[in-house]
């Protein structure tokens, strides 16, 4: 008798992200299938796919289903995995220790998140055939996990009954992406099937996960991701300074496939970005960790102090002085209030944005729009004094551009 | 309330002077460009890297195609967005040109002609010493033609090229294996100031390539109604119509009618 695993599902209840994975795609045109994890399909972490939402899944008990064969005809056998990412050997002397440090830091921030699969029953049919079944995850650490991307390699066991060894059956490896919440529109969780290029995609949550490691709530990482993308200029993407043209935002959609293509170092929609490319970037980049950002505007025709655009270094005022309009990612109401990133420029973050010199560069995170002649919120550092009274929050733009 | 020979511009209606776009208007309103595709696009010394599936957007069928070309530094990045906008009538391009300089930050962009530019019904361009961006509505087309890659170069011939495509007239041409217009018809041959009236052109190629079209008068306006053709005019008199049928080889036949006015 030789047990086998055939397949895992991580995603077994696509109406729930309580007990189990997220419903997912990795990308626009390839859908995240379920098992996600196959016998002889999968050998490498990155054919194996999951993604967990930390805030549904606190305090619940997480379960996988998974599927055997080679069984015992009509019999039952024990069966569990344990986690073999942990099984570091270690070496004397000092780089023995080094290396054990090392090992610890990589465990702690790739590490398994999913701790291990408990043991369990399972019984067969006469064809040795388990079909699907359910087991609960142990010692699960997602609930004290930040956002990031782990790495989990279960070792699969099973034995003929208590007090039998232990036999391997074969190690499994899986990419788990760890979310703050369910991601949040563009977003969507339904409907699950293979048509809806909405749902979440890990091509996304590649970049994201790994741009906001370490969060541990919304608003961080809407600042991490904001960071991120700004610092995207000038390798991969540049202030638009001769007309300030959307992009890959264009036309009530996120040309997200094609910005992709740029993150990866291919032509994509090329460099150019304005406002509503980078607010859209931002806030889908966000959401899709499980913030709840609008792409906003304010407007119009305000005149503008010295701002540096992303991909740029200098302070300058753009175009003849003053923005027709200009877009962020923005919180709640997108009103006065209401916070706001702006990965598009910095603004002077000192006690006098109006003249140079600018001592200090501020991007935009976590900030309210404000008010003239306030605390010096965002709308003083971005406008000239007169600016400042024809700039208003138009929260009726407020949208989420659908990705493509 | 809005004039019938308003054009609907939203926002960019306070930023620009919209209602001169209507005079602006009276040599490509009597053009029009019909079935027009990304392979019948060239551009010198420029290599298409990637076309866009086609799709409608606001009533218009979008191309949009990306070109690189070598640049003298060789590895620095060199690409031209092109997108053209096939619209229903001329107004719905000046309508998606309004669209495209909605999506700008800058509040006013210089039109291109003062940039020694002369292209399209209306133009405009952007603030950089170097003409690295066209939007202008020329026709039924609305157009717009960006340099978007690292090395920021001009796409003033570019532009000139594809303005040129549209608004003249192409010499028909003989060769074993050119398109054949087989009929040119319009509904009724007389009709009223104002009546709408559709055209008829049934068109092939030996090798069943695909054919785009150009329409031509010297009196009236066209426009594209249920995936047709039509022909309208508020001024009496004998319009003479043109239409040249095009593959992508660039072989041309051509054909004519008149519609009389009254």
């Amino acid at each position: 008798m030789g047990v086998s695993i055939d397949a895992i599902k991580f995603n077994h209840d696509p109406n729930s992200a309580t007990n189990d994975a997220l419903n997912i795609r990795k990308s626009k045109s390839a859908f995240v299938k379920v098992p996600e994890w196959e016998k002889g399909k999968c050998t490498k972490h990155d054919d194996s796919r999951a993604a967990y939402a930390i805030k549904e899944t606190a305090g619940k008990t997480l379960t996988i289903q998974a599927r055997f064969s080679g069984g015992p005809a009509g019999g039952e056998v024990d069966i569990r995995a344990v986690d073999s990412s942990q099984s570091y050997p270690g070496k004397p002397g000092c780089v023995g220790a080094v290396l054990s440090i090392i090992a610890k830091i990589i465990q702690a921030v790739f590490g398994n998140a999913l701790g291990e699969v408990k043991e369990r029953k399972v019984k067969f049919d006469a064809k040795g055939d388990s079909g699907f079944v359910s087991f609960e995850l142990v010692k699960v650490s997602l609930s004290k996990t930040p956002v990031g991307i782990r790495y989990t390699e279960w070792t699969w066991q099973w034995r003929e009954g208590k007090g039998a060894p232990w036999i391997d059956i074969e190690t499994t490896r899986h990419k788990i992406y760890v979310v703050l919440e369910v991601p949040k529109a563009p977003w969507v969780q339904q409907p699950y099937n293979a048509a809806n290029d909405q749902l979440p995609w890990t091509d996304v949550m590649d970049y994201s996960c790994v741009w906001a490691i370490g969060a541990k709530d919304r608003d961080f990482a809407a600042a991490k991701i904001t960071e991120c993308v700004n610092v995207l200029g000038p390798a991969r993407i540049r202030y638009d300074t001769s007309v300030g043209a959307t992009n890959y935002a264009r036309s009530g959609s996120f040309r997200c496939t094609r910005f992709l293509e740029r993150l990866d170092g291919k032509f994509g929609l090329g460099e150019k970005v304005n406002c509503t490319d980078c607010a859209t970037i931002t806030s889908t980049f966000s959401n899709v960790l499980g913030c709840d950002l609008w792409q906003s505007r304010m407007g119009a025709n305000f005149a503008l102090n010295e701002i540096i655009a992303i991909g740029f270094a200098a302070w300058k005022v753009p175009f003849f002085g003053s923005f027709s309009y200009h877009e962020v990612a923005w919180e709640g109401a997108c009103g006065r209030t209401d916070d706001l990133y702006d990965a598009c420029l910095k603004v002077d973050g000192g006690l006098d944005p109006w003249n140079a010199p600018h001592p200090s560069a501020l991007l935009p995170v976590n900030t309210p729009f404000g008010t003239c002649g306030g605390k010096l919120d965002y709308v003083d550092r971005l406008t000239t004094k007169a600016g400042c009274l024809v700039c208003n929050p138009t929260p009726m733009t407020r949208q989420r551009r659908p990705v493509e | 309330m809005r004039h019938e020979d308003d054009v609907p511009t939203g926002s960019v209606g306070s930023q620009y002077d919209t209602t001169a776009w209507l005079q602006r208007a009276a040599v490509g309103k009597q053009i029009l460009v019909w079935k027009l595709f990304r392979e019948a696009l060239t551009f010198e010394s420029w290599r298409l890297v990637d076309s866009e599936p086609e799709r409608q957007l606001d009533g218009c069928r979008v191309l949009a195609s990306m070109w690189t070309s070598e640049g003298e530094s060789g590895d620095v990045e060199r690409l031209m967005q092109v997108q053209i906008d096939e619209c229903p009538s001329w107004r719905g391009a000046l309508s998606e040109l309004a669209g495209f300089l909605s999506e700008c930050q800058a509040a006013s962009l210089p039109e291109a002609a003062t940039r020694g530019v002369e292209i399209g019904d209306v133009a405009y361009t952007g603030v950089s010493d170097v003409f690295d961006t066209v939007f202008a509505a020329r026709a039924n087309v609305a157009l717009e033609v960006r340099s978007v890659g690292r090395d920021t170069v001009s796409v003033e011939d570019p532009a000139r090229r594809l303005d040129g495509l549209f608004t003249e007239r192409p010499r028909p041409t003989e060769h074993p294996v050119n398109p054949t217009i087989r009929s040119f018809e319009v509904d009724k041959p007389v009709i009223s100031r104002g009546e709408r009236v559709a055209l008829h052109v049934r068109a092939s190629d030996p090798l069943e390539r695909p054919l785009w079209y150009q329409f031509f008068t010297n009196l009236g306006e066209f426009f594209i109604e249920d995936d047709r053709p039509g022909f309208l005019s508020n001024l009496p008199g004998t319009a003479e119509i043109q239409v040249f049928a095009r593959n992508e080889n660039g072989l041309v036949a051509q054909s004519s009618l008149e519609v009389r006015v009254e």
